[in-house]
């Protein structure tokens, strides 16, 4: 294999047409198309069909067409047993291109109906159609409009075909008695034709003018109409308008859209060297979306991708027991602690954990909450529109009686299916979350206007307003101009409303346009992908994902050369900031819900540790430390939050000392060992580049080892899920 | 992958200065012209057996999805639209020859090939046909039949991404996504040798 991205692999050589093989298919070809120059009345061959069905672009699933004949062969066989075998003697007589222009199992199909008595043969009917058939095929126009409106009725053989052979197509078909129906059920192209009744018979002789060519409509009515069906595909391949799978009907298995899935992530961060940069600065980050995606993805017994892991979401899915800040004022503690890298021998690892401060279910301010639902045609699934269901259903149990909830549907335009109602009125709401049915297009920007003038109309201003977004992410009509849509809602947020994005479902999960919106809008986005995460983020982490205590939470860490040489922020690719973007009350960042803990690691290596940077070897010499006194100090830590009301920012301060190293990475507090082992998981899934010979037997021994207390099982189900990669990714290396 | 070989770049067929172009041999076929229908074929049934080849990874099928192309073209080659390339447009009509071909060989040929099998009259596979052999060794024959399509048409033709979903009938970001797919498959393959 090449690993040149340019060069994706190699395809094996085709061999060389065998010469004769080409010049046989030639004379094929060519006789043919002297054949069909010279405009012989018979025709075209026997392929006809192959032809028609060439020409037909397949559609994307490909069980449709076997599922069809299927059903055709088994109405088939079933008319067939119906009729008696005078039937099948009867097809080996009739014409062979007739046949193949009509295929049996389609006509057979198209009758539905065949119960319907079983006259005796009449012979001269037969002939008659016989001797029909010939010039009908000759003048092989288009068949008529009415023909195709009125498929197997028209199939009232002897009398009509007789009567009308060039009967006027414009003409609208009337009303059919019954008995035709019935008739028309045995077309005559298979079937011994029978004698119609006296009545009818003399009531189709008056309707028989109008019965647009009627041999023709009997035998030909429902290929035509499948022809028409097929060749208007046929005209998109050549008119390059591909992909008239539109017009088929749907397979009975949802099919999970694949590999449309879009990810905002960035390469790993690259270990940095302290004197040439001693200050790292990011923004926080709470969203879980990449956990439950990466958990998806390993429950289907596949790796993610490595674009879906964002390690930090990884890490932060996770409750911590870190201490928590004791009053409101001071919103936020840091808990630090340093201890040895388990992955890389002589590197150390820094863990900065912060804890906001959990509000009181008293306390709370009210919830002015806005549901946004994608019910486009894409989130007709099980883990889709359904789950948004469930999930509103709990997010319900968690809300206040004086708390209000209004919904905004979209799909083609948006609507409002609810308008503001207090949370107490549960039936009316769960009512209307019941009655919600997906179908049509997305017009997500549409939506998320009418959504914002709900919050507005019925704006808080003690308490939060937001706008809860539950999609798939597929906004495909509409204002698609992300940076339009980020721009709306980052106005609306000026306004004090603020945006989580809910997302549902793979394969089409624009994860990227999930996290711009949700980040833009000062809220979460997470990744809803079973009910148990609904669960979660909604039940468990409610007060978090719904009530922030601290907006624009930014992290400053300065290191000090004096005792680091280098350092790796892990994760957090998509949130780095500029040095000045720390001061700057302008710049946005990470929000913090009540109650929610905040985790990042360093890796870091000391003086003296094993450098990744070579040295330069014209770079200056490492100057002395320049504060005696710091010496001590690894780092020193700065945060900047602004209390949600507020346009200012606070500044916490903290250093990292010796005080806070642990000798022994056992010795590590809990949190800090699982939150390592979780972000050395990450890593591998990434590629494992800073990560070495770490592999996913020394995760789980890391992880099982801090599992703790565990009272949601979350960590449990961690285990699992490394266990599931480890499977994973040796099936892969299995491939033959 | 030791047998696989090295990707032939697809031959640029279509218009050499000398030549009539694409496009005029067909406004002259589909008005009856029989010297100039069977030089497009003459021209582009390398084209069509290698796509038809890549994709089936048997001489016998491409032989026979080739002859089926020929002779379909003989009634499609009037509705060439001009909206694409004419050997784009051609590989669309292979690839979905392709498909048929593929659906009624599942139906009939397989049932009998099993049955010559149970009645042991079946020839021994005698392994000579390399080009089987290399197909089979391949990376392309353990893609997922929609990737091997896509791979086929954009890395084998040099097909663009647009061009590509033209043919098969999709997005153009799917197309793209279904390389990313095939370019990560391959690569984990490779990274992944020794790994667990």
């Amino acid at each position: 294999m090449s690993a040149d991205h340019d060069d994706i692999m190699r395809l094996p050589e085709a061999p060389t047409p065998a010469p004769d093989a080409r010049e046989h298919a030639l004379q094929q070809a060519l006789s043919r198309f002297d054949n069909e120059n010279l405009g012989e009345p018979q025709g075209l061959p026997g392929e006809i069909r192959l032809i028609e069905r060439t020409a037909a672009p397949v559609q994307p699933s490909r069980e449709r067409p076997v599922m069809n004949r299927t059903r055709y062969l088994i109405a088939a066989s079933l008319a067939c047993i119906l009729a008696g075998s005078g039937t099948a003697l009867h097809l080996g007589h009739w014409p062979e291109p007739q046949r193949a222009a009509a295929p049996l199992e389609r006509q057979m199909a198209s009758n539905e109906v065949i119960q319907a008595p079983v006259p005796e043969a009449k012979k001269e009917a037969e002939s008659q159609i016989q001797s029909q058939v010939p010039v009908e095929q000759r003048n092989d126009t288009p068949a008529p409009a009415a023909a195709i409106a009125v498929p197997p009725v028209a199939a009232t053989p002897s009398v009509a075909a007789t009567s009308a052979p060039a009967a006027s197509p414009s003409t609208s078909p009337p009303a059919r008695p019954e008995i035709k129906d019935r008739l028309g059920v045995l077309a005559p192209s298979y079937m011994p034709a029978a004698p119609p009744p006296p009545a009818a018979n003399e009531m189709m002789r008056k309707l028989a003018p109008q019965s647009p060519a009627p041999v023709r409509s009997a035998s030909r009515s429902d290929s035509g109409l499948a022809r028409a069906q097929q060749a208007a595909p046929a005209r998109q391949l050549a008119a390059g308008e591909f992909g008239g799978g539109a017009q088929r009907e749907r397979g009975p298995v949802v099919v999970e859209p694949v590999g449309r899935d879009k990810f905002a992530n960035a390469p790993e961060n690259p270990f940095k060297i302290v004197r040439d940069a001693p200050v790292s600065t990011f923004s926080i980050d709470v969203d879980t979306a990449s956990y439950s995606f990466m958990r998806a993805s390993l429950n289907r017994n596949v790796l993610p991708q490595p674009a879906a892991v964002r390690t930090e979401e990884l890490i932060n899915y996770f409750p911590y027991a870190y201490e928590a800040p004791a009053t409101a004022s001071e919103p936020f503690r840091t808990n630090v602690a340093v201890f040895p890298n388990p992955w890389s021998e002589g590197r150390k690892i820094v863990r900065i954990g912060i804890k906001g401060y959990a509000l009181q279910q008293a306390n709370r301010p009210r919830a002015n909450l806005v549901f946004l639902i994608d019910t486009s045609g894409s989130m007709d699934a099980p883990n889709r529109l359904p789950l948004v269901k469930h999930s509103l259903a709990i997010l319900l149990t968690q809300l206040q009686p004086d708390d209000r909830v209004a919904i905004v549907t979209y799909a083609g335009n948006a609507g409002t299916a609810l308008e503001p109602t207090a949370a107490s009125e549960k039936s009316k709401i769960l009512a209307t979350i019941e009655r919600l049915e997906a179908g049509g297009s997305t017009a997500g920007a549409e939506g998320i206007r009418q959504a914002y003038v709900l919050a507005e109309q019925n704006f808080d201003t003690n308490g939060v307003n937001r706008v809860m977004l539950a999609t798939d992410g597929d906004f495909n009509v509409g204002i698609t101009s992300t940076e339009e849509l980020k721009g709306f809602i980052e106005r609306q947020r000026g306004k004090g409303i603020f945006l989580s994005v809910l997302g549902f479902g793979m394969g089409n999960h624009n994860d990227a346009l999930a996290q711009a919106l949700a980040q833009n809008g000062n809220g979460v986005a997470v990744h809803i992908d079973t009910i148990n995460e609904a669960r979660k983020v909604l039940v468990e982490e409610a007060s978090s994902t719904l009530f922030p205590i601290g907006k624009d939470v930014k992290i400053q860490v300065e290191f000090n050369p004096a005792t680091v040489s280098e350092y790796r922020l892990i994760g957090y690719e998509t949130r780095l900031l500029n040095r000045d973007d720390f001061t700057n009350d302008k710049v946005d960042a990470g929000d913090v819900g009540s109650g929610q803990s905040v985790t990042a690691l360093y890796d870091i290596v000391p003086v003296g540790g094993p450098l990744v940077v070579d040295d330069l070897r014209y770079g200056q010499q490492a100057p002395a430390a320049a504060n005696a006194s710091a010496t001590g100090e690894y780092a020193f830590i700065k945060i900047r939050y602004k209390l949600p009301k507020s346009d200012q920012s606070v500044l916490i301060s903290t250093s990292v000392d010796r005080a806070a190293e642990h000798a022994r990475f056992e010795d590590a507090p809990l949190d800090a060992r699982f939150a390592t082992g979780v972000a050395a998981f990450g890593e591998i899934l990434r590629g494992g580049k800073h990560t070495g010979k770490f592999g996913f037997d020394d995760v789980l021994k890391i992880a099982t080892a801090a599992r703790g207390d565990d009272a949601y099982g979350y960590r449990s189900e961690f285990l699992q899920l490394v266990r599931a990669a480890k499977t994973a990714s040796a099936m892969r290396s299995q491939r033959p | 992958m030791g047998i696989a070989v090295q990707l032939v770049p697809a031959e640029v067929s279509g218009s050499a200065p000398g030549e009539v172009a694409d496009e005029e041999l067909v406004s002259r076929a589909s008005r009856g012209d029989r010297a100039a229908f069977e030089s497009l074929l003459r021209r582009h049934y390398d084209l069509m057996h290698r796509v038809a080849w890549r994709m089936s990874g048997s001489q016998a099928d491409a032989q026979d999805i080739c002859q089926d192309v020929c002779c379909a073209l003989v009634e499609r080659i009037g509705s060439f639209r001009r909206e694409a390339k004419f050997t784009t447009w051609l590989i669309g009509i292979v690839r979905n020859a392709c498909h048929d071909h593929h659906r009624r060989s599942s139906s009939v040929t397989r049932l009998k090939g099993h049955l010559t099998v149970l009645a042991g009259t079946a020839a021994q596979p005698d392994g000579r046909d390399l080009f089987r052999r290399s197909w089979l060794a391949s990376e392309l024959a353990r893609l997922e039949a929609p990737l091997r399509e896509t791979v086929v048409l954009v890395a084998g033709e040099g097909l663009t991404h647009a061009e590509a979903a033209l043919v098969l009938g999709v997005a153009e970001s799917t197309v793209s996504g279904r390389m990313l797919e095939v370019r990560r498959q391959a690569g984990l393959a490779k990274d992944t040798g020794d790994e667990c």
